[in-house]
This record gives C-alpha cells, structure tokens and sequence, in this order.
C-alpha cells in the first residue's frame, strides 16, 4: 500500500494556515494520487508505473504549494517568493559590503560622498572653521589659524584671525593676498592697503605685492558690476598715467617674483591632512579658490602698453636705452613668472610676454644696426614660440585626456553614490523587515511586491559599492601624497568637479557619455544580471526538488 | 491551447461541471479532460487551488464524507451564488468568443 498521504505532506511542507485546513487539503491531495494510481492499475498499468503515474500529478510542488495559500487566503504571495534573492545570498552580499568597509579608500570614497551631499557649497561649515582657528589659537598653531582665515566667508573677521596667525608666525604674512581683490570677496572693512604694505614690508624683492596693489587700484576704481571688462579702451588710453601702471612698472622691475600659490597649497594641505578632512577633494576646492593670482591679464595689457605704446615713445624720441630697458625688463619678468608659475596657465602668459619682448628687442636692434644682436633676438623669440607651442599642445592633449577621464569617472562615482545611498536604504528595510525572517508568511499584493524588490537591494548595494569604489579608487589618494597644485588641478579637479555637479550640468556630455559610452556597459551589466538571477532560480528549483518516496 | 486561455476558463469550467451534480477534485479534473476530447488538461496544481478559491468565494461548498472503499473524500457541489456566477460567466464568455469568431473569422464546419 502507497502512502501518498505521507509523500504529499513532506512535498508540500508547512502552510500558513490552520493546522486543520492543512491536514484537510492533504487528504484530499492525497487522495488525488492515490486515485490516479488506481486508474492506472485498473487499465492494467504495471504498480510502478502506477505509482509514477499518480506522482506526476503534481509537477510543480513549490507552485502548488503557493497556488493553494494564495488562493486560501486570497492574497498574492507566499514569502519568501522563489523569485526573491535566497537570505542567504543576500547576507553574504551584505557581509561583502561589511568587509568592504574594512578598507579605508572605501570608507573614505562613502565619507565624501556623505560630504558632497551635506555640504554642497564647501567642504567647511563657518563653525568648522572658527573651531579649527579656535584650536589654532589655543594651540598656538599659526598655520591652523591661517587656514581658517583664508576660507571663512566673513572676510572681516579672516582678516582679523590672518593678523593674528601673522602674528604668531611673521612667514605667513603672503595670506595678506586673500585679501586684497574684490574677486576673493573682500569686505570693505578689511583695510586691503594695510596688507599690500605689509607684504611688499615682508617680501621687498616680491613683483607679486605689485601686482596685487595694481589690480586691487584698477579694480577700486570700477565698479563691482562692470569688472568683468576692466582693461577697456578708455582706460588703456590713459593707462600709462594711472597708479596701477606705477605698480605694475614696480611689479616688472622687482628681482622676486611668488604668486604665494604653492604656499596657500602646502598650506591648505597641511591642515587638510591634520584635521582629517577626508577627500582630496577638500583640497581640488580650496586650490581652485587660490587658483588665478595674480590677474593674468593685467600682466599681458600691461606688456601691450609697454610694446605698443612705452617702448615705441621712447625710440621716437630717440631714447633707445630707455626703450631697450624697457623690452629688457619684460623679459626678465616673463622668465621670472614662467620659472615661479604654479599653474600652466601662467607659464602660457610668461612665454607670450617673454616672445613679444624678444620681438621688440630684435627690431629695436635692427633700427639701430645691431644685426647679429637682432638675429639673436629673433631666435630666441622663435625659440620661445615652439616651446610654448609644444608645451601648449602637450598641456592640451593631456589636460583633454585627464578632463574627459575624470569627468567620466565623476559622473560614474556620482550615479554609484546615489544608487548605493537608494539601495543602502533599501537593504537596511530588507534586513530589519526579511532579512531574519525564516518563517513563511503571506504578503498582500503592494507588500508582496516591495518586499520582492527589496529582496534585490542588498545585491544591488554590492554592485553600487563596488561601482563607487572603482570610479573614486584613482582619485582617492591621502591629501598629504598630493605633490603641487597644478598636479591637483590637472589630475584630480576634473574628476571632483564632475562628482560634485553631477551629469545634469553637463547635459550634451551626458548624451555622449551616458548614452554613447556607458550603455555597452550597462548593457552588459544587466545581462549579468539578469544571467545572475536565472542562475539563482535554477539553484532554487533544483534545491526544491520533490520527494517522491 | 495557451496556458493563460486555460486559466481565464478553469473557474467557468468547474462550475459549469457542478452544476451536473457534486463531484470531487479528481472527478472534476477527469471530466474536463474527457469531454474537452483531451484538449484540456488541468494539472492539481491549478486544479484544486481554483476549487479553493471559489469555495473561499462562497461559489462552491465543499463537505466531507466516506466513499465505498473507506476514503474520506471531499466533494464540491454548487451554490446559489455560483449559479448565478456561472449564468454570467457563461454570457461574458459567449459576447467574447463571438466577437473573437467574428474577427477572426472562425467557422465551424
């Protein structure tokens, strides 16, 4: 005698329903079979192909077994769903995850994205940085003080704690130059003509107090709104006889020449690196904020006055050793500027200076029957054009390469961050809700249905984690590796600038890259995935195999 | 013919059996593969879940007794409720099989 009662109870398990119904449903299950079998000896079948027989009544367990609660308790489904990621794949996707947090690049790839996120300005609050001044003062640590001058907006109270921490420590007393230009957001309360005196005091040999004294006259003189145009027609007419001209001859005679750029840098990443800031992407921002002093082209307008107007006076009016010096002096100011410029930018201007200078020079020459003086001349110009054209078309190739590169590794990092903040979210739901779950429970339709997404969240937030990882690892070095700021600027800015902003400033870029670039792979990572679930299922199918003895 | 097909009918098919009379699960799945010529097969997975359903909707009633050889067994008969759901399956399905002979352009000959 066949216990198909005894088969049925063992295939199907457990229902969540009364123990009663249970055994009833059973019965009559039961009672299926053995019906089939007795058909099937009663047409002459042989006993063990009638038992076959009355055994492929039911193909599909799993599926009954869910057909029956579903229709029992007229809701949609049974969990766990044999669509659903299995606990156990999850937990260990969720114990990766864990032990990805074990490595600090990770830890700090999640720590900046939290800091892009919360502070989408700067990285430093106002009250972060009082309390670093704070602790600089009671540490009597000038360098964290000059930080916090340096960066906080109120430019009265920066320039208050800069006189302090020039105070404690005289050799950074170049902070002064952050406080100069309406263009670093000056107050009118700080006295910026106290500082350029104070640094052309501290740093005699200097051109760059000159140019700072230039600019900030120029710029005094203009107002805020219409500053974006300073060097206009009318003022280069008179521009000879202004105070910025005086300063700016004073610039180009000076012996000296420190746009105070790798200081603010070493600065900046000094402090990063003790009040353990995280990213260097504090830093790509607060180099971006010391970028562009001085003002490049007050430097080529003034070269322009001196070659078109200065110069050329002085050889009419047959005073050629003036004119000579004149040309000379540009000269040496350009090699001067080129050899000290942090940025490539300012070698680019310190080689256009330096060309036309040798330019004037050889046809002064030439008027003056100096031929083989001219021709030198004329060759070192020439010689000065193509290695500022080489360096310029290196700079070009290489600056595109690393822009695109970083922007691209931005955009990825900043769709990675938001996907592992979402299914962060949303695997902490499935641990809290299913993850300790081992009893079978019937879901309603809408919660049935979220609890089969959130089943896919801690895989997700693997494939987030480790997409966020991949971008930001090249761009996540300590702060205290970093070597200059023009290293900053060209390698990790691009990538910081695009994570920070995210694709949707860049909308044409989006389309090429997101549609023309990252579809193959997103195309390939969901035939993985939806292989990697096909090959879940199986395992589940296979593991739900029936018993049929 | 398409599982989807099959499924949208099994609860019009059952009733449509019950109302010859109480049957039980393994009497019902039989019936519809004879008279159907085999066409139709309903497999217990599908099969019972659909009587479960239907009784829990109050279509069918189902009662236990004792069959001749000794074996508890469960049998359906229809109530009024299902008699009245089965009237209206009936016309829904008969509009929809003559609008879908219509333009499918079915004839039998």
């Amino acid at each position: 005698m066949r216990d198909f009662t005894a088969i049925v109870r063992r295939n199907l398990g457990r229902l969540p329903l009364a123990r009663e119904r249970e055994e009833e449903i059973v019965t009559e299950l039961a009672n299926q079979m053995e019906d089939a079998y007795q058909a099937a000896l009663a047409a002459g079948t042989p006993e063990e192909q009638a038992h076959e027989t009355a055994l492929g009544q039911i193909h599909d367990w799993e599926k009954c077994r869910r057909e029956i609660v579903s229709a029992e308790r007229g809701e949609k489904m049974l969990w766990p769903h044999p669509n659903a990621i299995p606990r156990t794949v999850s937990w260990c996707a969720l114990a990766l995850v864990l032990a990805l947090c074990l490595v600090p690049s990770f830890r700090q790839a999640v720590g900046t994205s939290r800091e892009a996120w919360t502070l989408a300005e700067r990285p430093f609050s106002e009250s972060r940085l009082h309390g670093i001044a704070e602790k600089g003062l009671r540490e009597h640590d000038a360098r964290l003080v000059a930080f916090a001058a340096m960066h906080l907006e109120d430019r009265a109270e920066g320039s208050r704690l800069a006189e302090q921490a020039v105070g404690m420590d005289p050799k950074l007393t170049w902070i002064g130059a952050w406080f100069v230009l309406p263009r670093h957001m000056t107050d009118p309360r700080v006295d910026s003509r106290a500082w350029i005196a104070r640094m052309e005091e501290w740093d005699p040999e200097n051109a760059v107090p000159h140019l700072l004294a230039a600019e900030m006259d120029l710029r005094n003189r203009v107002p805020l709104e219409a500053q974006g145009s300073l060097y206009d027609t009318e003022f280069l007419k008179v521009a000879a006889t202004t105070p910025w001209a005086k300063e700016m001859a004073a610039a180009v005679a000076a012996p000296g020449y420190d746009d105070y750029v790798e200081r603010a840098f070493e600065l900046n990443r000094n402090v990063l690196g003790r009040v353990k800031a995280g990213s260097t992407g504090s830093l790509v921002w607060y180099t971006a904020r010391i970028a562009g002093i001085p003002d490049e082209i007050g430097m080529l307008e003034y070269a322009n006055l001196i070659t078109s107007r200065l110069g050329p006076e002085a050889e009419a009016e047959k005073r050629y050793g003036d004119a000579e010096r004149l040309y000379q002096s540009l000269v040496l100011f350009a090699r001067r500027k080129e050899n000290a410029s942090s940025f490539v930018w300012g070698r680019v201007s310190a080689w256009q200076i330096e060309k036309i200078g040798y330019q004037r020079l050889a046809g002064l020459y030439e008027r003056n029957g100096r031929g083989s003086e001219a021709a030198a001349m004329v060759a070192l110009a020439r010689s000065v054009q193509q290695s500022g054209d080489a360096a310029r078309q290196e700079w070009g190739a290489l600056g595109r390469g690393q822009w695109e590169s970083g922007r691209r590794a931005g955009t990825i990092a900043w769709i990675a961050a938001w996907m592992t903040l979402i299914f962060g979210i949303a695997a902490l739901i499935w641990a809290g809700l299913l993850g300790f779950r081992s009893k079978e429970r019937v879901l309603g339709g809408w919660a049935g249905g979220m609890a089969l997404a959130v089943s896919y969240a801690p895989l997700l937030l693997l494939a987030s984690c480790g997409m966020l990882f991949g971008a930001m690892w090249p761009y996540l070095q300590p702060v205290a590796e970093t070597s200059s700021a023009n290293a900053v600027f060209t390698n990790l800015a691009p990538f910081w600038f695009s994570f920070w902003a995210g694709p949707d400033s860049f909308d044409a870029w989006r389309t090429h890259y997101i549609v023309g670039q990252l579809m193959w792979p997103g195309l390939a990572s969901l035939a993985v995935l939806i292989l990697g679930i096909a090959a879940l299922r199986r395992i589940g199918r296979v593991r739900r195999s029936p018993v049929t003895e | 013919m398409t599982n989807e097909l099959k499924k949208g009918s099994l609860d019009m098919l059952v009733l449509a059996l019950l109302e010859d009379g109480p049957k039980h699960g393994y009497e019902i799945g039989k019936q519809i593969e004879e008279r159907s010529g085999r066409t139709l097969k309903f497999n217990v997975a599908s099969l019972y879940p659909a009587l479960y359903a239907l009784e829990r909707k109050g279509l069918v009633a189902g009662s236990w007794g004792t069959a001749s050889n000794g074996r508890r067994r469960r049998c359906y008969r229809l109530t009024r409720a299902g008699r009245k759901a089965l009237e209206e399956q009936r016309a829904r399905w008969k509009e929809f099989s003559e609008a879908i002979d219509t333009i499918a352009k079915v004839s039998y000959a």
